[in-house]
């Protein structure tokens, strides 16, 4: 029964005798492991997003958002500046789908008259008049995208109106009016976090990469900045505009004062990440291999806290939408003939305007809607960027 | 095999970390990571270096590669013949040391930047030193690649999909990328398994045959660096204690912190279980260390005379140094005679 | 893994354990049978993923029940006062009884005692919160027998009043053994108690759960990679491997007559202190395969020298043998 010993020496003997020439130590191992297929980091936080079911929602809710604000013209059946007196406070109209029992989009035609009690014009829809929608209908002329010429939009009606969302007091389309602010709300955001972003980053960056009196002098800068109330703050920046200023100066000057504030909850988190990443060793083997710091910061620690930029851009997008919507809804913002959410809002400030057409009140739910939008997207990312969790 | 040349000196080098205190960060005292550490490595030798965690011993492969600037003391580096002081060179100069020693981690997932591939990672010291571009950094790089047991399949993968092992190679064809002629192992098999251990220390020991490295190897594991190592150096508290090579270190330790760490290494051997030597208590603070030699505190033969005077650093047998005041008169047990007490 | 029932203190039998990953299911333990008598040291070693954590945390049930199922076999455990053994296997993770059992009978110390000690609670506190969750006493009383504990594992009487931060990474460890002794279990789980500490430290801790285990008389299941650290401590050792025992027996046995390739691998890895003769070391080529994927057959072929030479044809799942009493091995090579 001596045997087993026997063989355990011949194990032992395999062992010694063992060809370990790197050759073939890098043959066994392709042998012997499965290795992961080559993921980068945005294919595996692309991965991990996908999985996030409100995360996803939230995206496609912004892509849609912003599809339709680059093709606003075209999806919105009338142009900012059309007025159909005739239909002033017109609430929402219902769509039909079914005419003559096959499918055909339709609105009743109105007969509009006046309330005798309270002088308020009402509008009674009339089933025998029905007014077919059309899709890719002649309207007003516009540039798609600012560059071609055209006058089709997505749907219309060739009489009477179709007006999904009501109309304001001067008969103008609250669908289309949403749309067209969208264009301003939404982009409002984007210039103004990307204007953040780049004060931002640099300083953030900076601040954590030299630490020392850099960092000192950059985060006392910002407890300042950040110690002031920004909605007073805004309010005297935005007087201090003079009044004869174009509509899209003021525009781009008023987002140029959200990212004012806007950097320096940027800057922050990214010196934190910064900090953090400025203790890995792959760090100090690329400074060891003598990489200067340009070097370092560029190629590593830019690509690095580039996912953080995204998802900290993303979360700060709310911001920017509420701030500009509050500075509008104040008067102080955008200002006609240029339209945004906040604009739309300023409508119903009035709480008779309030009880009696509620639907001007429409644009403060695409706000939150598209805030929500954001926020869950943003969360979605800033898990997926987190290289801890599964 | 190793030459008497020697390729690099560290003289008395001292690190303190100043502690900062307040508002106004008033310095209120400060952590002696070393101090007065002096050795030489000769020319494709291997000195290891021991010692428990906060000895120091990270802190001095950092320090001699100047990624923090010394207290005090000198580190000088043999380069082509004239030893050349690494803190007094400018930043060209400073950049093109840089190309003879090198350094790898103990840690592959954090000495690798996760987003980066292979290529990338091998390849950017070459690319800040502009040796190569393009396909000829790619060639470089596959060299490379094959030389550390790796696949040039592997090129365009990210480090997240290697094993521990792997990771280490990719590290270790990096550190080699620059043909450098020293390299310090900062604790480079710890983070690893046992088997896994066992080809990385192959791998070293190849490689420094066939391109005729110096090794610094530092380690927390004494049978890995008695493994490794053609002389030892063991710290603590920031100082050098005893200096030797290996075989007679480990034969005959002579002084008591060594002989007290060869006891506290537990052997696989089942049969000979050991009688150890418990040191007493903890390792003191650093930024507050116990005055005369620093060891007196946990020392089973302290007198009187080491709790005031600091020991001085005697060669004791020829190539063997020590620090200990009792160091002629002790007889300290080595790894044998532990055994066999047992 | 016999059928002979001794009175073992812990028996398990042909433990599997799964987990659902949104990557797929890491198959962590694949059958696992061991058992540990009272008042013994049973050594669990083996490499990362190989199974010895998940083990010790089956037997306690602390596995996230939503990830990780349990999907056959049984963890025996004799009770103090009972004479039939529970299967904690079946035990809701959730119940009362397990709940009785941790801490009280079974209790376990950690790697990292920093993370098992909560920060903000007085070492004191934590170790009187472990007596009065299985004990009737007031807080005098409890304050009191956490005074001893801290006694018997060398720590000073007024670490009772320290936050775990203040003490270093030894003493930690000692005050998470103290909380751990201080309801007297049975057995203890010991996680790698030693990994995270200082050689000169190890020493120390060891030697302390050496005396201690004397002094209480209870069965220490040693979770460790270092083989040095089995080979002091421990009784029996059961060397793991992707899920599977593949050898076991008394630690003379294992270490001084190794029969399975894996642990003849192992003790080849490692340098031996004192020996002179610099040898090569002679390691097992590859690296432990990924989690995910499933290895048919025998759990090691793909790294054993024997199976690249084609002494075998690793397509089998080998059976367990016996070539000496007690000592089993999981290799087709001793058929």
């Amino acid at each position: 029964m001596q045997d087993f010993k026997g063989t355990a020496q011949r194990i032992t003997d395999l062992y010694n005798q063992q060809d370990l020439s790197d050759e073939s130590i890098a043959q066994q191992m392709l042998q012997s492991e499965q290795t992961a297929e080559a993921t980068s980091q945005w294919r595996l936080m692309w991965r991990k997003f996908k999985r996030n079911r409100t995360a996803v929602i939230g995206g496609v809710v912004v892509l849609l958002f912003y599809l339709t604000a680059l093709f606003g013209d075209f999806v919105a059946p009338y142009s900012l500046e059309d007025r159909m007196t005739q239909y002033s406070y017109l609430p929402p109209q219902k769509i039909r789908f079914i005419a003559d029992g096959r499918f055909q989009p339709h609105v009743y035609g109105l007969k509009s008259g006046r309330d005798p009690l309270t002088l308020q014009r009402t509008y009674v829809p009339d089933p025998e008049h029905k007014i077919p929608i059309r899709f890719f209908v002649e309207g007003s002329p516009y540039k798609l995208m600012g560059l071609f010429p055209t006058n089709r939009h997505l749907f219309g009606v060739e009489e009477g109106i179709v007006s999904i969302l009501g109309t304001d007091g001067q008969g103008r389309d609250m669908f289309s009016r949403i749309i067209k602010g969208s264009q301003i709300s939404l982009t409002v955001g984007l210039v103004g976090v990307a204007l953040s972003l780049l004060i931002g980053a640099v300083l953030g960056v900076a601040s954590g990469y030299y630490g020392g009196w850099v960092d000192n002098l950059v985060q006392r800068g910002i407890e300042i900045v950040r110690s002031f109330p920004p909605i007073p703050l805004w309010m005297a920046l935005t007087a201090a505009l003079p009044q004869h200023w174009p509509p899209l100066l003021t525009y781009f000057v008023i987002t140029v004062i959200l990212s004012l504030i806007g950097w320096t909850w940027l800057a922050r988190q990214l010196r934190g990440k910064v900090l953090a990443i400025r203790e890995e060793d792959f760090i100090m083997a690329a400074r060891l291999a003598g990489a200067s710091d340009r070097w370092i910061i560029f190629r590593h620690l830019i690509p690095a806290t580039f996912s953080h930029i995204v998802v900290i851009s993303t979360l700060s997008m709310p911001s920017m939408i509420l701030a500009e919507s509050s500075l509008s809804f104040l008067g102080l913002g955008i200002r006609p003939p240029l339209t945004s959410w906040g604009v739309l809002l300023k409508q119903a400030q009035n709480t008779q305007v309030l009880l009696l057409y509620p639907w001007l009140m429409i644009p403060g739910f695409f706000v939150a809607i598209s805030i929500l939008a954001f926020n869950f997207m943003g969360d979605g990312l800033r898990d997926a960027a987190d290289p801890y969790t599964v | 095999m190793t030459e008497d040349t020697i390729i690099l000196e560290v003289n008395k080098l001292t690190k303190h970390f100043p502690i900062y205190r307040g508002f106004l960060r008033k310095v209120v005292g400060s952590v002696q990571a070393l101090n007065d550490v002096s050795f030489s490595v000769k020319k494709q030798e291997t000195l290891g270096i021991v010692g428990e965690s906060g000895c120091g011993k990270t802190t001095l492969a950092r320090v001699m590669l100047r990624a923090y600037e010394p207290t005090s003391g000198e580190v000088l580096f043999n380069q082509d013949g004239e030893m050349i002081n690494v803190f007094s060179l400018k930043k060209a100069e400073l950049k093109r040391l840089r190309r003879n020693i090198q350094i790898i981690f103990q840690d592959p997932l954090s000495s690798l930047n996760p987003r980066k591939t292979v290529l990338e990672i091998i390849g950017e010291p070459l690319l800040i030193h502009g040796v190569a571009h393009g396909q000829e950094l790619k060639s470089r790089v596959c060299e490379l690649l094959k030389m550390v047991g790796l696949s040039v399949n592997h090129l365009d993968r990210y480090p997240n999909a290697f094993s521990g092992g792997q990771r280490q190679r990719i590290a270790i064809a990096r550190a080699l990328a620059l043909q450098p002629q020293v390299v310090l192992c900062d604790e480079p098999v710890s983070a690893l398994d046992v088997s896994i251990q066992a080809q990385i220390i192959n791998l070293l020991q190849d490689l420094q045959k066939d391109l005729g490295l110096t090794y610094l190897f530092i380690s927390h594991d004494l049978s890995v660096v008695e493994h490794i190592s053609d002389r030892v150096a063991v710290m603590y508290l920031g100082s050098i204690v005893e200096l030797a090579p290996s075989s007679p270190l480990y034969q005959r330790p002579r002084h008591p912190y060594t002989e007290a760490l060869l006891s506290a290494t537990p052997t696989i051997d089942p049969a000979t279980r050991k009688k150890r030597i418990i040191l007493p208590g903890e390792l003191p603070n650093p930024s507050n260390p116990p005055p005369g030699c620093k060891f007196h505190t946990r020392c089973t033969y302290a007198q009187d005379v080491c709790k005031t005077t600091v020991p001085a650093w005697e060669e004791i047998s020829p190539g063997h140094w020590t620090a200990c005041h009792r160091a002629k008169e002790l007889e300290l047990r080595g790894v044998g005679e532990l055994k066999s007490s047992g | 893994m016999k059928n002979e029932e001794k009175n073992y203190l812990l028996t398990i039998k042909d433990l599997v354990v799964h987990f659902h990953t949104l990557e797929g299911i890491v198959r962590a333990l694949e059958g696992v049978s061991l058992h540990l008598e009272q008042g013994k040291t049973l050594g669990l070693v083996g490499e990362s993923g190989c199974g010895k954590s998940v083990t010790a945390h089956s037997i306690l049930r602390l596995l996230p029940p939503k990830l990780c199922k349990i999907k056959g076999g049984e963890i025996l455990f004799r009770q103090r006062d009972s004479a039939e053994p529970i299967d904690l296997a079946k035990v809701d993770p959730q119940s009362d009884l397990i709940r009785s059992i941790r801490g009280h009978e079974i209790a376990m110390i950690f790697q990292e005692p920093m993370t098992s000690l909560a920060p903000i609670y007085t070492v004191g506190d934590q170790i009187m919160e472990a007596i009065m969750l299985h004990r009737q006493v007031s807080p005098e009383q409890a304050r009191e027998s956490a005074m001893e504990m801290l006694k018997a594992v060398a720590l000073a009487e007024n670490v009772v009043d320290e936050y775990p931060y203040r003490l270093s990474g030894g003493q930690r460890q000692r005050a998470m053994t103290a909380m751990a002794l201080s309801c007297n279990p049975s057995l203890l789980i010991a996680d790698e108690p030693t990994t995270a500490l200082d050689v000169t430290i190890q020493a120390q801790i060891l030697e302390l759960l050496m005396s201690l285990q004397k002094e209480f008389n209870m069965a220490i299941l040693m979770i460790t990679h270092n083989l040095g650290v089995i080979a002091e401590m421990a009784d029996e050792v059961a060397v793991m491997y992707l899920g599977r025992v593949v050898e076991s027996g008394a630690i003379e046995q294992v270490l001084g007559n190794p029969l399975h390739p894996y642990t003849i691998g192992l003790l080849k890895s490692l340098p031996k202190m004192g020996d002179q003769t610099n040898r090569r070391l002679a390691p097992i080529p590859g690296s432990v395969p990924d989690p995910l994927a499933k290895v048919e057959g025998c759990p090691f072929h793909l790294r054993c020298p024997v199976y690249k030479q084609k002494g075998c044809d690793g397509k089998e799942l080998p059976s367990v043998v016996e070539p000496e009493p007690g000592h089993l091995v999981r290799c087709v090579l001793y058929y």
